[in-house]
């Protein structure tokens, strides 16, 4: 008994060493993000900040973080709700008309497989044709493209596991198509909303190739903002560091409930077979 | 059907609509800085490009990230998931904190890694070198740019195959091992009997995501690297990038995107059709 107690405490404390050093790098950036200009360049570097200060977290709001973080709410929001409104009907026909592995759910879904460069050169002439190039219209155009494969497929597993009988029933009551998706399937389904669009969220405010290629100086998103930093030689890391943690700190906290999904769909697709 | 139809509408559209374009760029001389009329040019600009060096290196790290970072990604995630289904108490904590890399934005990790990485103000090389190291300069150096890249790869998506594979060793009922163990099997007899081949599907499915991503591999080379030093680290996503976006000829960058797309299909069907031949095989042999 005592063994393998001692053998559970090697192995915790192994993950803990291979966990802090897989995290270092991320804990290094948050350190920095404290650390004033002067000390950013020390070599040997220090690691704790010496003058700890949250000028950085300023700056960086008032040199392009602020605009960031404003155009990628407004790109990734509006093109999530554009997912979900046109994903949540679609989705209830394809898990009701369509069976679960079939052809038209693997052609949506294989939609969401090509690499975004194969794309990216057609939609570039396009908004140039259209007159969309660098518009918060033609990114939130190309960000419902890339998510809404992925919106309807999650949402279509979702309405599965909700039984006929309750739509059969609103029906019966006169039920009008609209009342049947407000008052029935949407709060049955709101997990899965809620999972779709935690999901096209994300997805959108982390994508950097769509927005560096078909935007210009108009909209700026935050991976596009971030990556302009970086054009001078030595980057101030202190503001750029800063603007990741308020940016994509928040995500982190979805993490323990993106594992849960993430084995929960995994263990169905596959386990179901 | 009608229910259906606003969203086929939109994805369709959006998927013909600019394939139109780059299908017609990539059979004609088209380049948006010179003002030159557009001409037909057939399969000139797939020969010219199949003529050139880049287009052969740039195949070749795409590769490199297909099939030499993917089978790492599998075999770290494969000893992560096991380490972690070892133990008795929390788990999902481990299980989360682990996740955490692949939940970035791919631009926060290139930046991460390249200030970590520095070889002048970056912790990592001052530790090495008050050990007594005399470490390289990672990414901008000629010989170590690509695998530190690959590593970077490495990092960011082992998660993702030990969540996949975590799913899977979940699925495995205790009275397996229970079985194993009356029968006299040993640790490495329960792996190489049970474990591996009820994780099967599941490795297989990480394997086919993950080499459909790795075509996706652009971020971090663009933070990290830029291509550099010289062309060494340009795979065909940045290669196609490079061509269509600083020398703006699409012509030339819509051919690019088409290979890539055919790679990728023969690819994955490949792969596909191996795996269904495997497991029809087996089905065969245990009837």
């Amino acid at each position: 008994m005592s063994r393998s107690l001692f053998n559970d405490f090697l192995r915790h404390f192994a993950l803990i060493v291979i966990l802090m050093a897989v995290l270092s790098p991320l804990l290094w950036l948050l350190l920095t993000a404290f650390k004033p200009y002067e000390e950013l360049f020390n070599n040997p570097p220090t690691i704790l900040p010496e003058s700890a200060t949250l000028v950085n977290f300023t700056e960086g709001w008032e040199i392009g973080g602020g605009k960031g973080i404003m155009d990628s709410l407004i790109v990734s929001s509006i093109s999530t709700v554009i997912c979900l409104i046109l994903g949540f009907p679609a989705s209830y026909a394809l898990a009701r008309r369509f069976p679960p592995h079939g052809q038209l759910s693997f052609t949506i879904l294989s939609l969401r497989m090509m690499p975004p460069i194969v794309p990216v050169i057609g939609f570039y002439l396009l908004f140039q044709e259209l007159s969309l190039f660098d518009t918060y219209t033609g990114l939130i155009i190309v960000y419902t493209f890339m998510n809404l494969p992925l919106v309807i497929w999650l949402l279509a597993e979702f309405m599965r596991q909700i039984p006929k009988s309750y739509e059969e029933a609103a029906r019966v009551d006169g039920a009008s198509w609209f009342q049947l998706f407000r008052d029935v399937l949407l709060p049955l389904s709101l997990p899965g909303v809620l999972t779709a669009g935690i999901l096209a969220m994300i997805f959108a405010w982390n994508e950097f190739l769509f927005s560096l290629v078909l935007t210009g100086d108009a909209v700026i998103t935050l991976p596009k903002a971030l990556a302009s930093f970086f054009l001078f030689q030595q980057p101030n890391w202190g503001q750029l560091g800063a603007i990741g943690i308020v940016a994509f700190g928040p995500l982190l906290l979805l993490s323990y409930y993106m594992q849960r999904l993430l084995i929960r769909s995994f263990s169905i697709e596959l386990g179901g077979r | 059907m009608i229910l259906l139809a606003p969203a086929l509408v939109f994805l369709t559209l959006m998927s013909i609509w600019p394939f139109g374009y780059l299908l017609y760029a990539s059979f004609t001389s088209y380049q948006l800085a010179i003002p030159i009329p557009i001409e037909w040019v057939g399969f000139d600009n797939f020969t010219k490009l199949m003529s050139g060096a880049r287009f052969w290196s740039s195949l070749g790290i795409t590769a490199i990230f297909a099939l030499v970072a993917v089978p790492l990604q599998i075999l770290a995630g494969l000893g992560l998931a096991m380490l972690i289904n070892s133990i008795s108490r929390g788990r999902e904590i481990y299980a989360s904190l682990f996740l955490i890399p692949m939940m970035l934005a791919p631009i926060i990790v290139g930046f991460s890694w390249n200030l970590f990485l520095n070889p002048i103000y970056g912790p990592l090389n001052a530790l090495l070198r008050s050990l007594g190291f005399q470490p390289p300069a990672w990414a901008q150096s000629p010989e170590w740019a690509l695998p530190t890249l690959v590593a970077v790869d490495i990092w960011q998506w082992t998660p993702l195959v030990m969540i996949i594979l975590l799913a899977g060793l979940r699925s495995i009922p205790a009275r397996v091992f229970e079985a194993a163990k009356v029968d006299g099997s040993n640790r490495v007899q329960t792996f190489v009997n049970i474990i591996l081949p009820m994780l099967a599907p599941y490795m297989v499915v990480a394997f086919v995501l993950r080499f459909i991503d790795s075509f996706k591999v652009f971020d971090i080379i663009y933070i990290l690297t830029r291509g550099g030093p010289g062309t060494s680290t340009q795979n065909l996503a940045y290669y196609t990038y490079d061509v269509g976006f600083s020398r703006f000829q699409f012509g030339s960058a819509g051919a690019l995107s088409i290979i890539q797309l055919v790679l990728l299909i023969i690819g994955t069907t490949v792969i596909l059709s191996a795996v269904r031949r495997r497991s029809a095989a087996s089905e065969g042999g245990s009837r």
